[in-house]
């Protein structure tokens, strides 16, 4: 499913991402071939009900991973650099993962929301 | 009649340019009409600087992610003056790599992986800087960090 996403900063200015949101039903996902298959950025949504999710990003094209509550606010960050090729895993407590390119044009900490504004197509 | 392949009409980005930093990550590109476009070169500064083409953006981090979290409000001020000198709305994007640019446009501001090419390339003083060519060089490192 595609969710048009705004990220709105402390300057007032809105962000908006085309996302393709990917349903994770297992605590394990493999991030790099999702990455192929749909392309930044991308919504991960778990929905397994566990507490946490295990995200390997091992050969990942650089990109970063905003940790999002189930109100999409933001909790925390992780970045993804040069092509990581040994085995690099994280583990995140949110429900959501939003995975965007490096580089960001805007400072983390300016993030004040984040809002599903449509869903823009069902696959 | 030749058998020569036939050239291709327009050039790349002029080394004369690259010089000044055409054609090198980031930059803005402001559409001014349909296919004609005008590049600024932006550069990371620790200082105030005579000379230099394009739009300078202070900070003293050397850390090319600190400088690039700059970006998006310093564009967007950018944007605000020469709107507000020129009595228009201009329609531009700051472009970060080939697959990347953050377009400022009616609607917002848009993430997209589609980059402007092609067209008139012009410089800020109306020369021309590629036509019917990408906007940017063509090199293993043409991202500039500072």
């Amino acid at each position: 499913m595609k969710k048009q996403l705004a990220v709105r900063l402390s300057s007032g200015l809105e962000v908006n991402f085309h996302t393709t949101e990917v349903l994770a039903t297992s605590t394990f996902i493999d991030v790099p071939p999702v990455v192929l298959e749909h392309h930044f950025p991308i919504l991960l949504h778990f929905t397994h009900g566990a507490l946490v999710s295990t995200l390997h990003l091992s050969q990942l094209r650089d990109a970063l991973l905003l940790h999002l509550d189930e109100n999409l606010q933001f909790q925390s960050a992780t970045y993804a650099y040069h092509h990581p090729q040994g085995d690099f895993d994280v583990q995140s407590q949110s429900p959501y993962v939003l995975i965007i390119p490096l580089p960001i044009p805007f400072d983390l900490q300016h993030i004040q929301s984040i809002q599903i504004i449509t869903n823009t197509e069902t696959k | 009649m030749s058998t020569e392949p036939e050239k291709k009409l327009g050039f790349p980005v002029r080394s004369s340019h690259v010089e000044m930093g055409y054609g090198k990550f980031p930059y803005v590109i402001i559409r001014l009409h349909y296919a004609i476009y005008m590049q600024i070169p932006i550069h990371f500064v620790k200082e105030q600087q005579e000379g230099m083409t394009g739009i300078l953006i202070q900070t003293p981090s050397d850390d090319p992610k600190e400088q690039q979290s700059l970006l998006l409000n310093s564009i967007w001020k950018f944007k605000q003056q020469i709107d507000a000198q020129k009595k228009n709305s201009h329609r531009l994007c700051v472009v970060l790599d080939a697959n990347q640019a953050y377009y400022f446009g009616p609607e917002g501001l848009k993430f997209s992986h589609s980059i402007p090419a092609g067209g008139t390339l012009i410089a800020n003083q109306n020369e021309f800087v590629a036509m019917g060519h990408q906007h940017h060089i063509e090199s293993k490192n043409t991202e500039r960090h500072g």
